[in-house]
């Protein structure tokens, strides 16, 4: 292929705009985002709006019968998905402190959450 | 040669799933080379063959398999998405003409190939 | 072709490839009865991977596909062992598919 461009490195951008048990929609950018990861490409992971709630520590999905995918942003390093960002205005609109239950989450003012989303080749929204 | 890939995740019965055939076909028609379409969430429906919808509303399925056989456009279904939704993929008596059962591995192939990927 | 798996004098409910549906059901000598259905041997090596699989699971709540199951492997057991080439010779079938299968878990829905 030619035209790479200079972004390209960056792959996939996927962002999570939803809440973890309301939808599937967090679950199902995951299994992308796995696949990604295994196939050995570059995945960024996106959360704003009700998305934040997806890194969001002590919560329990088995409490409403719900398979818990969260447990699974735990694994993350086994698929080489280093990049998890979350968008800081989302955060306090919602009065949310900045307890992850995962690590290395980046919290980005929004302007340098729209930057780093545009340094993707490609994003998807869920 | 610039490439694109189309993400459909709406079902047949969405006024979104209409937006991304007319965005497709004049991509198409202006001679722009849409490397395939891959269909995850409920978007996969479209591959279901017991979907009917009133004769007097819009046919999106027709309108894929329109599309497929006059560019040879590949319509791909993730698996894991249609079983969930009554899809079964073991063979092709439910799965509509012109849709091919792939995983989201194709994805990946879409995404690493096309120039550009655009989501409905 | 519906399997019955038959432990103890129990029918343990399994799908339709022999995967159990309750993963707590799962014990050491359950895995040795479906193993031997299937007419494979487990090994200390295979019991290596079949436990580690299933911590995975119940850590991670998901089934490590292959390249994430080597990279885990390879903090765990060192370089040797965290390689696909060793863990289909011990597993033909793929080791995605049989560990887990033995491990007492889900069958993996990713098609890779």
């Amino acid at each position: 292929m030619n035209s790479t461009t200079n972004n390209t490195e960056y792959g996939l951008a996927i962002i999570n705009s939803k809440a973890p048990f309301s939808s599937n929609h967090g679950k199902d950018a995951l299994d992308i985002a796995l696949i990604f990861g295994s196939f050995e490409q570059q995945v960024s992971l996106f959360f704003q709006g009700d998305g934040v709630y997806q890194l969001i520590a002590n919560q329990d999905a088995t409490l409403v019968s719900i398979k818990d995918y969260l447990k699974t942003f735990a694994a993350f390093e086994f698929y080489d998905i280093e990049n998890v960002y979350v968008c800081q205005q989302s955060l306090s609109n919602r009065k949310l402190s900045e307890k992850f239950h995962v690590e290395n989450v980046q919290v980005l003012a929004s302007n340098e959450f729209r930057t780093a989303v545009n340094k993707h080749q490609h994003v998807l929204r869920f | 040669m610039k490439t694109l890939a189309v993400v459909v995740t709406t079902p047949p019965y969405s006024p979104l799933t209409i937006t991304a055939i007319n965005y497709l076909e004049a991509a198409l028609a202006t001679g722009v080379n849409v490397i395939g379409v891959f269909f995850y969430q409920d978007g996969v429906m479209h591959a279901n063959k017991h979907i009917n919808i009133a004769s007097d509303e819009y046919q999106a399925i027709k309108q894929w398999q329109n599309l497929h056989t006059r560019y040879q456009l590949p319509l791909h279904i993730c698996i894991t998405a249609a079983e969930k939704r009554g899809i079964t993929c073991d063979d092709n008596a439910q799965i509509n003409a012109g849709f091919t059962v792939s995983g989201l591995g194709e994805l990946v192939e879409l995404t690493t190939k096309a120039s550009r990927v655009v989501q409905f | 072709m519906a399997i019955v798996l038959t432990f103890n004098d129990n029918i343990i409910p399994t799908d339709k490839q022999g995967y159990l549906l309750d993963h707590l059901l799962w014990q050491k000598e359950l895995a040795v009865v479906m193993a031997k259905n299937d007419e494979f041997v487990l090994t200390d090596a295979h019991w290596e991977i079949i436990n580690f699989v299933r911590q995975f699971y119940l850590t991670y709540n998901t089934s490590p596909a292959i390249r994430a199951l080597t990279k885990a492997m390879k903090n765990e057991f060192g370089e040797a062992k965290a390689s696909s080439r060793y863990l289909y010779k011990l597993f033909p079938e793929g080791p995605a598919k049989q560990a887990t299968k033995y491990a007492g878990l889900p069958k993996p829905a990713r098609c890779i």
